[in-house]
C-alpha cells in the first residue's frame, strides 16, 4: 500500500520554472480565446442596444408588471454579487488564516471579483427605468438642499458596492504590483511599457517586501467585514419588506453563505478552464488545491443548506399561513420542477459528492459540478424573488406569470459576456496566478525525511 | 558606483550580507531585493526606515467614520424639514451606521493603498527596468552595495558563493540621461562579467555554461571604462532555450505533428526574440587601455595552446582575415577586401611587439574595432589568448 503524502506541498518545479509556467500566455493569442473574445463582444453590443432601447421606450420592454416588481434585473444582480464574493473569501480570509495552499488561487478569486461586481453594479442602475438621473443616488451638494435618503436600501447598497468596488479593485492591484515590477525587464513590446507604468518602479527590495505584505494584512482585515456587509445589505433589500419568503431574519446570514458558496463554485468554474486552456499551470495548480478549497466548499455547503432551510422550518412548526402558502406555491406550484432542482443541484448532489476525496482531486468532474451549482444558485436567486410577489398581491384577478422578456434577456447575456470576456483578456495581459505568492511557498517550503515518509513544512515569515 | 551580487537562496544571501557587514560595510549602503518575501528573522540590518502604515490607516479609519458621521448630519440639521421634528435627526442613529460604516471603510482602504505607494517610495528609483533588476526577474536573490562601501564590496563579496557580481560603473544621473535615448532596451553599464568561482559543494546551474577548471585558471582582464550592453547570462540561458525548442520542432515535423512551413516561421520568430538578448560591448575607452596593453600573454606558447587557437581562429576569425592572415576571407571582400582587411600575418607591422603587443590583440578582439564585431560575449578569455598565440604563429613567430 502507497503511502501518498495527502498534505498540502509547493510545486514540485524550481522558481524559474514557476515564472516560465505563469507568464506563459502573457502576450499570446489563440483561436479559443479569439473565438470567446469574440462571441462576448456581441453579446456586449446587444445588451448596448436592447439598453438603448430600453431608455427610449421606458421599463414596459421589460416584463416587470405588478405586482412583480423586481425581476430578472434584480435576480442577476443578486447572483453576480454572490459570485463576486469569491474574492473576499478566498483572498482575504485564506491570508489571514495563513494557508499555504491560497497562493494559486487568490488572484482567480480576485479578478473574478474584478469582473463580476461592476456587472452585479449596472444591475440596480438599469432597473431604475430612468438611468441617465442615477446622480441623484450620489450625496452631491445642490441648490435645493436635496439629499439622498439615506433610511433607502438603494442608498445602502451604493454604499456598500462602491466600497467594496474599490476595495476589491486596489487590493488586486496592490498584490499585483510585485508580479508586475519584477516580470518587467523579461517582457516585450508593449505589455512592458504597460507593466513599467503600472509597477512604479518596483524593486523587490525588503523594505518593499514588507510593505506590501503589511498592505496585504490590513486590506484583509478591512475587506471582510466590508463583504460582509455588503451581501447583508443586499438581503436587506429583501428582509426590509412585507413580504412573505422575504421577510425573514435569517436572510443575513443566509445570503452571505450563499454567496461565498456560489462564488468558489465559480473559483472551481474558472479553475477547470484555466486548466483546459493553458495545460502548464498544472504544475503549480494541483489536484492538492482541488482537494483543499474543495474541502472548503463543502463546508460552506453544509452552512448554507442549514441557513437555507432555517429559514423554512420555523414557518413550517408555526403554520404561518402566509408563508405556507409560499412554500406550497414553490414546491408544488408551476415552478416545482426547478425548485427540486434546485434541493439536487445545491444540497443533495454537491454535499454527496464532495464528502469524497477522490471527487474533490478530480478536475473535470469539479468543473461539472460547479456550474450546476451555479444554475441551483441562480434558480436559488428566482425563487427568492418572483414567488413571494405573484402569490402576495391580494389580487384574484391579477394572475399573469413575470417572464424574462427580449431585452432583459439581451441585457443579462451582456453581462455574462462582459465577466467571461473581460476574464479571457485578463489572462491574455496580466498573470492571472500569482508568481510572487507561489514563489514564497516554494521558498519558505522545508521537507523533512520522517521514517521514509516525506513532510513538508512552512517557515513562518515575519 | 553600484555592485550587485547574485544568490540561489536566502541562506547564501543573508551569509554574505553578514559577512560584508563583519568587513565594515554601512548597513544604509546595502539593498536585499528579491522576488518575494524573504521569510527568514530577522533580516540583517540593511537600508530601511520605520513603518508608520498602520498607525495611519487607523488614524484615517477613524477620521473617516467621523467624517460620515459629520457629513449625514449635517445633511439632516441642514434641512429645513428637521425644524418639524422639533431639532430631532430624520434618520434614526443606528441607520446612519450603515452609510458612516461604509465611509470609514473606503477611507482605509483608500489610505493603504497611499501609504503603501509612499512609503516603499524611497525604495524605488528609476521607473524604467534597469538590468541590475534582472537576478530578480530571473528567480534569484541580489543584495545591491552602494555609496562607499560599494567600492571595496567587490572585493568582500568573491568568495561567496555568487553566482555573478556585477559592477554598475556609472553615477545615476548619467545613467537616467542615456536612458532617455533609449529607453525600450535593457542596459547593462557593468565593468566585468565575472561567473564567479564556483565552489566544491554548489552545484553548477544547469541553465549557465560554467567556464572549466582550466578555464578559470585564466582569469579575465579587467580594465576600468568597459561598458557592456545586454546580459551574457540571459543570452546564452535563451540560446540554450533556442537550440532545445529547434530540436523539438525538428522532431515534431520528422512525426509530421507540424508542416515544415509553420515550423520555419515559428523559427525565424525565435530567432529575432533571441537577437534581442545578444550582448555587446556598448562603451569603451579610446584606444588600448595600459593595463590591457602591458597585460602578459598568461597562457603559454606551446603546441597545445597553438593547436586550439587554429580551431578558434578558422571558425571566428578566418571568414575576414583569411586562413593565412592575410586579409583574403570570403566575408572581408564584401568590405574592400585584403585592401581594407588588416593583414594579421604580415610580421612586418604586426609582429613588431613594441606596438602592437598580445594585449592590443587581446582588447581588440573582446570588444572589436571598426567593422570588426565584438568577441567578448562568446569567447573566454583563455580561448582568445589562444587566437593571439595562433596570430603569433601566423606571423611566423
Amino acid at each position: 500500500m502507497s503511502h501518498e503524502n495527502l498534505n498540502f506541498r509547493a510545486a514540485e518545479c524550481s522558481i524559474p520554472e514557476i515564472f516560465d509556467a505563469v507568464f506563459e500566455p502573457i502576450g499570446k493569442s489563440g483561436w479559443k480565446s479569439n473565438i470567446v473574445l469574440t462571441i462576448c463582444g456581441l453579446l456586449i453590443l446587444g445588451a448596448a442596444i436592447a439598453f438603448s432601447g430600453q431608455l427610449y421606450y421606458g421599463i414596459g420592454q421589460t416584463g416587470l408588471h405588478i405586482p412583480v416588481y423586481w425581476g430578472g434585473y434584480i435576480i442577476t444582480f443578486v447572483f453576480w454579487i454572490g459570485v463576486a464574493h469569491a474574492g473576499a473569501l478566498i483572498s482575504a480570509l485564506l491570508r489571514l488564516c495563513g494557508a499555504e495552499w491560497k497562493s494559486a488561487v487568490t488572484r482567480v478569486a480576485e479578478v473574478i471579483t474584478l469582473f463580476t461586481l461592476p456587472a452585479a453594479g449596472s444591475f440596480p442602475l438599469i432597473h431604475l427605468g430612468r438611468t441617465e438621473l442615477f446622480y441623484y443616488m450620489l450625496p452631491l451638494p445642490n441648490n435645493r438642499l436635496l439629499w439622498p435618503n439615506f433610511k433607502s436600501m438603494l442608498m445602502w447598497d451604493v454604499f456598500a458596492v462602491s466600497t467594496y468596488l474599490t476595495g476589491s479593485v486596489l487590493f488586486l492591484y496592490v498584490t499585483m504590483v510585485p508580479d508586475l515590477g519584477i516580470a518587467r525587464p523579461r517582457m516585450k513590446g508593449w505589455i512592458k511599457t504597460l507593466y513599467t507604468i503600472l509597477s512604479w518602479g518596483w524593486r523587490g527590495t525588503a523594505e518593499e517586501w514588507k510593505r506590501v505584505m503589511e498592505a496585504a494584512a490590513l486590506y484583509s482585515v478591512i475587506i471582510l467585514p466590508v463583504v460582509i456587509s455588503v451581501h447583508t445589505i443586499v438581503s436587506w433589500d429583501f428582509a426590509m419588506q412585507v413580504v412573505p419568503g422575504w421577510h425573514s431574519e435569517v436572510f443575513g446570514p443566509l445570503f452571505f453563505v450563499g454567496a461565498l458558496y456560489s462564488g468558489t463554485a465559480a473559483v472551481f468554474t474558472m479553475l477547470g478552464l484555466l486548466l483546459w486552456t493553458y495545460p502548464g499551470f498544472k504544475k503549480v495548480i494541483t489536484q492538492v488545491h482541488y482537494d483543499m478549497l474543495g474541502r472548503v466548499w463543502l463546508v460552506l455547503g453544509l452552512a448554507w443548506a442549514y441557513l437555507f432551510f432555517n429559514d423554512f422550518v420555523p414557518a413550517y412548526y408555526a403554520h404561518e399561513p402566509d408563508k405556507m402558502d409560499y412554500l406550497y406555491y414553490n414546491g408544488f406550484g408551476p415552478y416545482a420542477a426547478a425548485c427540486w432542482f434546485l434541493v439536487i443541484g445545491n444540497f443533495a448532489l454537491p454535499l454527496f459528492c464532495l464528502a469524497f476525496q477522490e471527487f474533490r482531486r478530480s478536475i473535470m468532474p469539479m468543473f461539472v459540478l460547479s456550474i450546476i451549482v451555479n444554475i441551483a444558485m441562480y434558480i436559488e436567486r428566482v425563487f427568492i424573488v418572483i414567488p413571494g410577489l405573484e402569490i402576495y398581491n391580494g389580487l384574484n384577478f391579477n394572475t399573469i406569470p413575470y417572464t424574462y422578456s427580449a431585452t432583459e434577456i439581451a441585457i443579462i447575456a451582456g453581462t455574462f459576456g462582459w465577466s467571461i470576456g473581460g476574464l479571457t483578456l485578463f489572462c491574455r495581459i496580466f498573470p492571472i496566478l500569482p508568481y510572487w505568492e507561489l514563489a514564497e511557498t516554494k521558498a519558505r517550503q522545508v521537507e523533512v525525511d520522517m521514517a521514509g515518509v516525506k513532510v513538508a513544512y512552512f517557515q513562518s515569515g515575519e | 558606483m553600484k555592485v550587485c551580487a547574485e544568490y540561489e537562496d536566502q541562506i547564501t544571501a543573508f551569509t554574505a550580507h553578514r559577512a560584508i557587514l563583519d568587513k565594515g560595510a554601512d548597513p544604509e549602503d546595502i539593498e536585499l531585493r528579491s522576488p518575494y518575501p524573504l521569510s527568514e528573522h530577522p533580516i540583517p540590518p540593511h537600508r530601511s526606515k520605520p513603518m508608520i502604515m498602520r498607525n495611519v490607516v487607523r488614524l484615517m479609519w477613524l477620521c473617516g467614520l467621523l467624517g460620515g458621521f459629520s457629513f449625514l448630519t449635517f445633511t439632516q440639521w441642514e434641512w429645513g424639514l428637521t425644524a418639524k421634528t422639533g431639532g430631532q435627526p430624520l434618520v434614526a442613529v443606528p441607520i446612519n451606521a450603515i452609510p458612516m460604516y461604509e465611509c470609514g471603510m473606503i477611507t482605509a482602504i483608500i489610505v493603504t493603498t497611499i501609504m503603501f505607494f509612499v512609503e516603499t517610495r524611497r525604495y524605488r528609483q528609476l521607473v524604467p527596468a534597469l538590468e541590475e533588476d534582472m537576478p530578480v526577474a530571473n528567480g534569484y536573490i541580489a543584495l545591491v552595495v552602494s555609496g562607499d562601501s560599494a567600492k571595496k564590496a567587490k572585493e568582500w563579496l568573491d568568495g561567496t558563493n555568487a553566482r555573478s557580481v556585477v559592477s554598475f560603473v556609472l553615477p545615476l544621473a548619467i545613467t537616467s540621461f542615456l536612458m532617455t535615448g533609449c529607453a525600450t532596451g535593457n542596459l547593462r553599464y557593468q565593468q566585468v562579467i565575472k561567473p564567479g568561482e564556483a565552489p566544491a559543494d554548489m552545484p553548477a546551474p544547469t541553465s549557465l555554461r560554467m567556464p572549466t577548471a582550466a578555464e578559470q585558471e585564466v582569469k579575465p582582464l579587467q580594465p576600468l571604462g568597459w561598458l557592456y550592453y545586454g546580459d551574457q547570462l540571459a543570452f546564452e540561458r535563451a540560446e540554450a532555450d533556442f537550440k532545445r525548442q529547434e530540436a523539438e520542432l525538428e522532431e515534431k515535423v520528422k512525426n509530421k505533428q507540424m508542416k515544415r512551413k509553420d515550423v520555419n516561421k515559428q523559427l525565424r520568430k525565435m530567432r529575432r526574440d533571441l537577437d534581442e538578448y545578444k550582448p555587446e560591448i556598448l562603451l569603451y575607452k579610446s584606444g588600448v587601455p595600459s593595463e590591457i596593453r602591458d597585460a602578459k600573454n598568461p597562457v603559454p606558447y606551446d603546441e597545445a595552446s597553438k593547436k586550439r587557437g587554429a580551431e578558434l581562429y578558422a571558425l571566428n576569425c578566418a571568414q575576414c582575415h583569411g586562413v593565412t592572415g592575410k586579409g583574403e576571407g570570403a566575408v572581408g571582400a564584401k568590405w574592400g577586401g585584403p585592401e581594407v582587411v588588416p593583414h594579421l600575418g604580415d610580421a612586418a607591422k604586426y609582429g613588431d611587439e613594441s606596438r602592437y603587443p598580445d594585449g592590443f590583440f587581446y582588447h581588440n578582439i573582446i570588444v572589436g574595432k571598426n567593422l570588426m564585431p565584438s568577441f567578448g560575449y562568446k569567447l573566454t578569455s583563455r580561448e582568445v589568448w589562444d587566437i593571439v598565440n595562433h596570430i603569433r604563429e601566423l606571423q611566423g613567430k
